[in-house]
């Protein structure tokens, strides 16, 4: 849905990597490899990817490059993974909503 | 053992790869060490390497990195370079890396470049924390990079032309742009600057391709505007917008909201180093203060690109080029002075056209005395106005107090969304009270890293 498909002049048609399965929260998704984890966040409708710890305050993706730490989510159970420099890999278990520091 | 190299470059955006392949022809050993999967920055954003173009088009991105193939450089992707020491004794550095399996974690350098970059400059509003608001840059990663649309209804905020471009790719990505918000008065005062667009054709006809899918679209751009506020339930639903002098507010339905006040530089690495850095009020942020030949106070430690104060693409290619001459010319490499002199040309021509647009759009510092106290200053710790300013007033005006008090920039992003703004807002201060360079306190990692890259450093790294 919220993949790019069309072409233009600044975007060129790509072809994604090979497709491949991911768990979110539970849930069984299609993923291409070469893909982000909030890439796949956000195309399956996803925008809060974890609360504040302090204020139980929702975040989602901000800066995009691995800097501001807002976009962190639990990956294969390990907590605090930037998102939007971790590429997607078959089979890798996502976990929204968990809380991270601040 | 730890490796060695001649010449360490750290960043693999434009100035980078630019010093990489200029050093490329002469007998050194090169080292790039980028923090992306692939060259190219943000700026020359390639697209993943599980992604292939369809037909076979000869890309832009191709062109400029298939030369980057040579038995005396070294490309370290997703590398990390979290401290560099200097070794003054030895004449060399030690840098400090955090990567996966191959990376060393270790590496001497005989000279360093640094061009880290910027990253997009922070413009705090009430709810600018929330899902659905992000920066430019990032909405430009996920369309060029990962070919997805963060949203469907968008409102960009912000100043200059990124943002048009910005516009320009969601339109072209199926999104719809409902309005841009420029906090700074229609550029009329460019056409006094006519001349110094003189040669600048890729960009005039860039431009131009810009507002043609601007107007064609019917996005309504309100110039002398600004962002107020972001309000939904959990994630954005609607943008209130107004003059940036104040006045009518105006409420309008989006789902995301991307914020391009310019860059602020990503100096962190350079005042580790212990290079000494001036403010700049212009960038929000500490710059090194460098020699003609781009060499910061720190003998061999050259700063170029954008994290010395943005120029844009066409400078940081320039000062790359610069920079890694005057290296080579230290490792007793013979440089022609009519290259030097070439390149110092077009850096300052290209320095001219930063400027003017620099002074076209400014970073809009005076609305934040707009903003009310509950609006989030400090992201991680989420430290408020209200609370800076309750402590301000308590006469604790300096980096250090503010931190103790509030702990403002302590979280897990170093200061990186917040520091622009406390700058601002203690800088006037401090200069009345102590004039000249306030204390920078920096200290490694220049960001976080796992224990396990601490632990392979092995003991007795910082004796």
């Amino acid at each position: 849905m919220l993949r790019i498909t069309r072409k233009s002049h600044d975007l060129p048609l790509i072809e994604r990597g090979p497709l491949v399965q991911v768990w979110i929260n539970g849930s069984q998704v299609n993923a291409y490899l070469g893909e982000t984890v909030a890439a796949v966040l956000i195309a399956n409708g996803y925008r809060t990817f974890r609360l504040t710890d302090k204020k139980q305050k929702p975040r989602g993706i901000y800066c995009g490059m691995g800097i501001c730490f807002d976009c962190t989510v639990e990956i294969d159970g390990v907590p605090d993974i930037r998102s939007c420099i971790t590429k997607i890999r078959d089979g890798m278990v996502i976990k929204t909503g968990g809380t991270a520091n601040g | 053992m730890v490796e060695v190299t001649d010449l360490a470059i750290i960043g693999g955006g434009p100035a980078g790869f630019t010093a990489a392949k200029e050093a490329m022809v002469y007998d050194v050993k090169i080292t790039i060490i980028d923090n992306c999967p692939q060259l190219g920055g943000q700026y020359h954003k390639q697209i993943p390497a599980e992604f292939k173009y369809q037909q076979n088009e000869n890309h832009k991105e191709t062109q400029l990195f298939d030369p980057l193939r040579s038995s005396n450089l070294t490309i370290l992707n997703d590398a990390v370079v979290w401290a560099i020491n200097p070794q003054p004794e030895q004449d060399q550095f030690l840098l400090s890396i955090s990567g996966e399996t191959g990376i060393p974690h270790r590496l001497i350098a005989k000279r360093v470049i640094v061009s880290p970059g910027a990253h997009d400059r922070p413009f705090p509003f009430p709810g600018w924390d929330l899902p659905g608001v992000m920066t430019a840059g990032a909405a430009q990663i996920l369309i060029k990079n990962q070919r997805i649309l963060p949203g469907q209804r968008f409102l960009l905020a912000g100043t200059g032309p990124l943002q048009w471009s910005l516009a320009h790719l969601l339109i072209s990505g199926g999104a719809r742009v409902v309005s841009i918000v420029d906090a700074n008065p229609f550029p009329w005062k460019a056409l006094g600057k006519l001349p110094s667009f003189w040669g600048q054709w890729e960009r005039l006809s860039e431009g131009a391709r810009y507002w043609s899918s601007i107007i064609t679209s019917g996005v309504p751009i309100h110039f002398n505007h600004s962002i107020y506020r972001a309000e939904g339930n959990g994630a954005v639903e609607r943008a209130i917008i107004g003059p940036a002098s104040g006045g009518t507010y105006k409420s309008i339905d989006v789902d995301t909201i991307c914020l391009g006040y310019g860059f602020t530089p990503s100096s962190q690495l350079s005042i580790i180093s212990g290079a000494e850095h001036d403010y700049s009020p212009v960038f929000g942020g500490y710059i090194p203060v460098r020699s003609e030949s781009l060499e910061t106070t720190i003998p061999g430690l050259f700063a170029v690109g954008d994290s010395t104060g943005t120029g844009g693409k066409d400078v940081a290619i320039a000062e790359g080029r610069l920079a890694v001459l005057g290296a080579l010319s230290q490792l007793k490499i013979n440089i022609h002075a009519d290259t030097i002199a070439e390149i110092r040309k077009q850096l300052n021509r290209q320095r001219k056209f930063a400027q003017i647009l620099q002074e076209l759009f400014p970073y809009p510092a005076e609305l934040l005395n707009k903003m009310p106290a509950d609006t989030v200053i400090c992201r991680c710790e989420q430290v408020t106005l209200g609370d800076l300013r309750a402590a301000m007033q308590y006469g604790f005006n300096d980096q250090d107090n503010l931190k103790t008090l509030t702990r403002i920039g302590m979280g897990r992003c170093q200061g990186r969304m917040c520091k622009a703004t406390l700058d601002q807002m203690i800088n006037p201060l401090t200069q009345e009270q102590s004039p000249g360079k306030e204390k920078l306190k920096s200290r490694p990692p220049a960001i976080p890293v796992t224990i396990e890259s601490l632990l392979e450093e092995g003991v007795g790294h910082d004796s």
